[in-house]
């Protein structure tokens, strides 16, 4: 009833704030009709999407999809500004007497003009800016098909950390902006979609109930390889995709933004003929890089590494591939998307469709999404405008069983004690032989296992603009937003009777069936106030509230002991439930005020209060403000031609995860006799978000006549109130407790260069974009605090009062001999570093984006168990005068940096090669445009990594608590596509 | 523009009023036990102590039997079982010691928040209080004997129902932790005495045959014989045991037990593994046992360890299963007469009554194991005695607790635990887990390991 009554509250408040002012007279001046057309200056082609303001005036008209624009000025001489994302700005002066202009707009790849989010309901344009806000449009980010949409941004962001957590299709990445955000808490960023948060939650498939790689833990395993929610968006459908880094940006959200904010939207229609798009994607992806196991010469050699079995089953000369048997295959991928723009004056639509199928290089894995979309807007009167964006998406894949296991099941955790002498392949019966070196057949198990996932998802939002007061001087607007975010996952694990470890537990066969109701509501409204008491001065002030309500439900039945054939939970004899179920309810209040003086000084100032469920006090509101300048000096033509210096400072929360302040009695019974139970973690009395303060200064130049843009920026963040999960003397009864105590600092650089040249009709536009950054304990409430890992032995993190929060604490050898217990690394890279070219002549275009990740370590444990097994590939000679796989082990573990290994890379992230047919080749003129491309993705991959993907982690959330550890991963693949894309 | 801050302030106000507090919806609150506890939440978490007594059993044989050379875990992905365990690699601060030595604590926390419960009454009469408070603090008794048996000259925390997140609970020497056990069962007993007919609670199944308090303080004192005969106090043992629930004529299997089912919410038996997957026998078992009369081998053996195919994992050659537990609802003991009769011959042999001891060692070697009675045996020198008593409380026992550890420990036997590998070695006890004294601002004795053997 608390959501209701809510909601009501903030309808009555949306209302009265409507209606209130409604009273206030509407005083302008005689308005005249200005009619034009807008045109691109080299093309000579119409340009839609355009926005007419009048200088001084806060009125804006949207133009047509032929060009055409009717706007209202003032009697006598007017100023437009006439705008388009991906244009120059222009003024056009109109005479008192003239009615009619035409206007020709430049390209402009700097991107000066777009407008960028600053606000709730607020912008402004990126010239003026006072972050560093990163804005990915539409054209470059599809260059190269991807199932989710943060791949599509791998490499485009300075300051964001992307990385595919495995190979598996369908999705699961880990994104972290401006480096670490918290040790406990989240670290991933919100994503706001069309002003809506939605939710970009992991849940779990349930394959821990045939792996236990987390013993009696089976509803919350973060090792099972899930895929993150926000891969339902359909990256076609994203007209801008903006990332607000840290809280100087982001502090408008609140309690929810300190791993920063993504803002998405979509695309909408335009005013005039309808028009179609389609494309169509065909491709092929292939293993890019394997872990690879040893062939063995002799017998002697497979008797010292799997005892004297291995002489039964030696057979000289004979060596199985089962890696390339196993994720070797070439699978075919498709996508094919569709989508619908057009509208009248009143009602505009955009509509999409997409299906996509992915394969994956295990047989029987895939990522499949179907997506339906319908966006509309609609003006209501001379006042209101209503849009509406709604999304239908249908998920499923089948992404196998790889990863940590405690049961020799999954696929990698099989093939490192299986010799390549041993053949795995069926008999000519179509039976698997049984593995007499492992728990499991990994070639049976990826025949036999199913692991499939299905989603079902409803994102819909609805936003009404009420232009409240138009007058010359000064607008009110409101924004009322509602949105609605709600998915059900359903997962099947079959791990059948036949499989050839279902029996070890006494009880053959598993059956796991789960469904997850999420369940994200969003109901606010800003009102916007913009005044220009002068020319020169525009002031937007902005105010609003915020409530969301995040509920989550996941039940799962597991049914054991099968028999053969039925794949029912009932089926079993041995029956167990599970349910776990979130609540979440915030709400939040924010005012800001930007003042804009003449096009060069922007001054920003807001506040944010917050409170949340996630807090022992769910009643305390916690304060967030903002401020920020920017200014923007012109100096002429030369090679210098503007300066802005920007700052800006900001803070935001973290909110505790939920749950994290509950002390909870579990229940359990012994043969039917119930009772509660004490289980690990206590929470303090007070527990409260993390407080992230950011400082950010940077300045923006604009070179060579306008042709290359270099934006610098700096920045600090200082998190305090840490949220961390301090151990207690486990002899209190409690393992751990969750307090907020210690704090830490990140200091960043972030550089970006992008340019133009033009010769002739061959045209260059690089952009390259740099980051690093640094991160230090501050205060720790004990002196030292190792959130997680495996003992010093395999290295594990290690929290210390003024060392790095990503350093990695392992024994290490003298040249005495003698072992030392020191830092061995950092998870933290030393810089990253996005190179992207896009080349054209004429109609023909290339474009690469290099991705280059320096240092950075993980804990490669696959690599250790290969060398435990004595099955690693380069056992007895290591590649290149390195160590052998005997000679690591040997060292190992007085020497743990041995397998703390550098995860660098460089990344051939993205190509494609396109060209546009001339017109008499558009399908005899049916078609507007035709462009056929051949695009790649991860074509090449260059690391020191030992195994695999370096990207890879086994747990999701980048340096997140635990920190980085690779197991048995999903292999990474590369994929190459052909596309024709044909316009109406 | 005037109307519009009054009325944003309004609705500002009105939606700051929402309540936004949410309940645990996933488990029950502690804060149910504190404060006006209910009578049924009491309940709830005296039946509580059932399953969380049982938490340890997940990893106490698989880590312990090993050490004791009774048989090897072998988690065919986790080496640490042979590098840790058998080898030296051996570091507190991993799960073979925190799995052992955090259950048992959450159990004394239990039965602490449930003692404090009981100070507001939660609508129980006074003889039920007694009832209950004689069963928990018996029931923590248990608990601390298992911390003794593991970490012994470590010491342990005794004292720890304060707040978690305050001062901890200073580790006290073996002698003391002894001694504070024996009074807990102590006060235990008085408790159970003035309880009443019936327990105010359900038992499980594994305590069926000691469902009032006054049945139940034949457990208490079969815990507190065990306790003396660990500390020595041989004398007190005897006085134990005769209030104990040890009866030469009822079945050797009498006794208390953990109960496992296959049903929703409960738990297998962790140690049931049919198919040798993990655990396996250790071949001393079938070498070092005696033969009947008729030349086969120890009954005990022939019940629990079986020949099976060889294999060798992580490089241990292994042909021996256990049949120790035959399905996943066995139930695991916590104590039962086989073991007291042995406790009786243990403290008579302390005590110097060598017949006494003989006699019982003898009732268990044809009862148990179908041997022939030595009738020499109180003749023989005490060491020989005690040979004969520690093969039978190997083969009685095994794989039902650390008895041959603990055993062997106390009579400095260990070194006689053969090894497989030259780099093995035997540990004697374990160190304090790492967190346990890494939480603390000067760290107590008691965290660094002895030194192996």
């Amino acid at each position: 009833m608390t959501f209701v009554r809510c909601l009501l509250v903030a309808v009555a408040v949306a209302i009265a704030l409507v209606c209130g002012p409604g009273a206030e007279a509407l005083s302008a001046q005689a308005p005249r009709t200005v009619t034009g057309r807008v045109i691109d200056q080299d093309t000579r082609q119409p340009l839609a999407d355009v926005h007419v303001g009048v200088l001084g005036t806060t009125a804006v008209t949207a133009g047509q999809q032929d060009g055409r624009f009717t706007v209202l000025v003032p009697e006598g001489a007017a100023t437009l500004v006439v705008r388009r994302i991906g244009y120059r700005e222009s003024e056009v002066a109109v005479a008192a007497d003239v009615s009619r202009v035409e206007v020709e707009l430049e390209a402009d790849p700097l991107r000066l003009e777009e407008v960028v989010v600053t606000g709730r309901s607020t912008g402004v344009q990126r010239r003026n800016l006072a972050n560093a806000v990163a804005k990915v449009d539409a054209a470059e980010l599809v260059k190269a098909p991807t199932a989710t949409v943060e791949q599509a941004l791998q490499g485009k962001v300075a300051g964001a950390s992307i990385r595919t957590n495995s190979g598996a299709p369908g999705g699961g990445v880990s994104v972290a902006l401006r480096g670490v955000s918290s040790i406990i808490g989240a670290n991933t960023p919100l994503y706001v979609v069309d002003g809506v948060i939605v939710s970009d939650v992991a849940v779990p498939p349930g394959v821990n109930a045939v792996t236990q790689a987390a013993p009696g833990n089976a509803l919350t395993s973060p090792q099972e390889n899930p895929v993150n929610r926000i891969a339902d968006l359909n990256p076609n459908d994203i007209e801008s995709v903006e990332v607000l880094k840290g809280p100087s940006a982001a502090a408008i959200y609140g309690s929810k933004a300190a791993g920063g904010v993504i803002v998405i939207t979509t695309k909408r229609g335009q005013q005039g003929r309808t028009t179609f798009n389609v494309r169509q994607e065909v491709g092929v992806s292939s293993m890019a890089r394997g872990v690879g196991f040893r062939r063995f010469e002799t017998v002697d050699e497979a008797v010292a590494a799997f005892g004297p079995q291995a002489a039964d089953y030696w057979r000289p000369g004979t060596f199985f591939d089962h890696e390339e048997a196993l994720a070797g295959s070439n699978p075919a991928s498709y996508q094919t998307a569709l989508s619908a723009s057009g509208g009248s004056e009143n009602t505009r639509y955009f509509s999409s469709v997409l299906m996509r199928h992915e394969g994956g290089t295990i047989d029987g894995t895939f990522g499949d999404k179907q997506a339906l979309r319908l966006n509309l807007d609609q003006v209501v009167g001379s006042r209101l405008t209503a849009s509406l964006a709604t999304q239908v998406v249908h998920t499923k894949s089948d992404r196998g069983l790889t990863q940590n296991d405690n049961s020799g099941t999954s696929y990698y955790g099989a093939l490192t004690s299986t010799p390549s002498f041993f053949d795995l392949r069926p008999g000519a019966d179509g039976l698997f032989p049984v593995n007499p070196f492992s728990a499991s057949n990994p070639l049976q198990t990826a025949a036999l296992l199913r692991n499939s996932e299905s989603v079902w998802r409803v994102i819909g939002s609805a936003n009404v603009t009420a232009e409240l007061i138009q007058a010359p001087r000064h607008a009110l607007r409101f924004v009322g937003v509602a949105g609605l975010d709600h998915f059900t996952q359903n997962n099947y694990v079959l791990s059948p009777p036949e499989l050839q470890f279902e029996s070890n537990d006494g009880l053959a066969g598993t059956v796991g069936e789960s469904y997850t109701q999420g369940l994200n509501v969003n109901v606010g409204g800003s009102l916007v106030h913009e005044f220009r008491p002068s020319e020169r001065v525009t002031s937007t002030l902005s105010a609003g509230i915020q409530y969301e309500t995040r509920d989550q439900d996941l039940t799962r039945a597991l049914g054991q002991n099968l028999p053969t054939g039925l794949g029912n939970v009932n089926a079993g004899t041995v029956l167990t439930a599970d349910q776990r179920r979130e609540r979440v309810r915030d709400v939040g209040f924010y005012a800001q005020e930007e003042v804009l003086v003449d096009e060069r000084l922007l001054l920003t100032a807001g506040v944010r209060a917050d409170r949340s469920s996630n807090n022992a006090d769910a009643d305390k509101l916690w304060l967030y403000p903002k401020a920020a300048a920017s200014y923007r000096l012109t100096l002429g033509d030369g090679w210098l031609n503007e300066v802005k210096l920007r700052s800006a400072y900001g803070q935001s929360g973290n909110q505790p995860e939920f749950g994290q302040r509950y002390t909870a009695l579990l229940s359990g019974n012994v043969s039917g006799v119930q009772g509660f139970r004490i289980q690990g973690a206590t929470a303090a009395v007070d527990l409260h978000p993390e407080r992230q303060r950011e400082i950010e200064v940077g300045a923006d130049l604009t070179l060579l006549r306008s042709n290359a843009l270099l934006e610098l920026t700096g920045y600090e963040k200082k998190i305090t109130d840490l949220l961390l999960q301090l151990p207690l003397p486990p002899s209190s009864g409690f393992i751990s407790e969750f307090r907020n105590s210690g704090a830490l600092r990140v200091r960043g650089l972030e550089a970006s260069i992008t340019g133009t040249a033009a010769l002739g009709r061959f045209s260059w536009t690089p952009r390259l974009n740099f980051s690093l950054y640094r991160c230090t304990m501050l205060e720790l409430p004990q002196a030292k605090v190792i959130p997680g890992g495996f003992g010093v032995g395999f290295g594990q993190r290690e929290l210390v009062v003024g060392e790095s929060c990503g350093q990695v604490v392992g024994n290490d050898s003298l040249a005495d001999g003698s072992v030392v217990t020191r830092k061995i690394g950092d998870e933290i890279p030393d810089f990253t570093l996005g190179w992207s070219n896009a080349l054209s002549y004429g109609d023909a275009s290339l474009y690469f984006l290099w991705d280059w990740q320096k240092g950075g370590r993980m804990l490669n444990l696959t690599s250790w168990y290969n060398d435990f097994f004595m099955n690693s590939d380069d056992y007895l000679e290591g590649e290149g005068g390195e160590l052998s796989g005997a000679e690591r082990f040997a060292l190992w573990p007085k020497q743990s940096a041995l397998y703390f290994e550098d995860a660098g890379f460089l990344k051939l992230r993205e190509v494609q090669l396109a060209y546009t047919l001339p017109e008499s080749l558009r399908l005899w003129g049916a078609a507007r445009s035709v462009t056929l491309s051949v695009t790649g993705r991860n074509l090449i991959t260059v690391t020191p990594y030992r195994t695999g993907d370096p990207e890879g982690t086994q747990q999701a959330g980048s340096l997140a608590g635990f920190g980085r550890w690779d197991l048995w991963a999903y292999p990474p693949s590369r994929s190459f596509w052909f596309a024709v894309d044909i316009g109406f | 523009m005037r109307p519009i801050r009054p009325l944003l302030l309004l609705g500002a106000l009105a939606v700051a009023a929402c309540d936004l507090q949410v309940n645990d919806p996933n488990s029950g609150s502690i804060e149910r036990l504190r404060g006006d506890a209910t009578r049924a939440d009491v309940e709830a978490a005296v039946q509580g102590i059932f399953y969380s007594s049982r938490d340890v059993h997940d990893w106490y044989l698989p880590v312990i039997a090993p050490i004791a050379r009774d048989g090897y875990y072998l988690d065919p992905v986790n080496a640490e079982f042979i590098t840790a365990l058998l080898g030296s690699a051996f570091d507190p601060g991993r799960f073979y010691v925190t799995l052992l030595f955090n259950p048992p604590y959450a159990t004394i926390r239990l039965g602490n928040e449930i003692l404090g419960s009981l100070e507001g009454g939660a609508g129980f009469s006074d003889t039920e209080q007694e009832a209950i408070r004689g069963f928990v603090k018996t029931m923590q008794a248990h608990e601390l004997l298992t911390i003794a048996g593991i970490f012994d000259e470590s010491g342990a925390p005794v004292d720890v129902a304060g707040d978690p997140a305050g001062e901890p609970a200073p580790v006290l020497s073996k002698v003391e932790v002894y001694e504070r056990i024996r009074q807990l069962l102590d006060e235990g007993r008085t408790h159970l005495a003035a309880g009443g007919a019936t327990f105010p609670f359900t038992l499980t199944e594994g305590f069926s045959g000691f469902a009032s308090p006054a049945a139940f303080v034949g457990v208490n004192r079969a815990l507190r014989a065990r306790a003396d005969v660990y500390a020595g106090a041989y004398a007190d043992a005897l006085t134990d045991l005769s209030e104990s629930f040890l009866d030469p004529a009822a079945p050797l299997s009498a006794g208390v037990f953990h109960s496992y089912t296959t049903n929703a919410g409960d738990k297998r038996n962790p140690l049931y593994d049919p198919d040798r997957v993990r655990i396996h026998g250790h071949p001393s078992l079938i070498t070092g046992a005696q033969t009947r009369g008729d030349g086969s081998l120890d009954l005990r053996v022939q019940a629990k360890v079986q020949e099976s195919t060889a294999r060798t994992v992580l490089g241990i050659p292994v042909s021996l299963g256990l049949t120790v537990y035959n399905s996943p609802s066995a139930p695991i003991p916590v104590i039962r007469n086989e073991e007291l009769i042995l406790l009786r011959a243990e403290a008579n042999l302390g005590l110097g009554n060598y017949p006494a001891a003989a006699d019982d060692i003898n009732l268990i070697r044809q009862g148990s194991g179908g041997l022939e009675p030595l009738a020499d045996l109180e003749t023989r020198p005490p060491e020989a005695i005690l040979d004969e008593l520690l093969y039978n409380k190997r083969y009685s026992l095994l794989w039902e607790g650390a008895h041959r550890w603990i055993d062997l420990r106390r009579y400095g036997r260990l070194e006689t635990l053969p090894k497989f590998a030259p780099e093995h070695v035997i540990w004697p006890y374990f160190a304090l887990p790492t967190t346990e004294c890494v939480t603390r601002s000067s760290p107590p004795p008691g965290c660094t390991m002895p030194a192996p053997l």
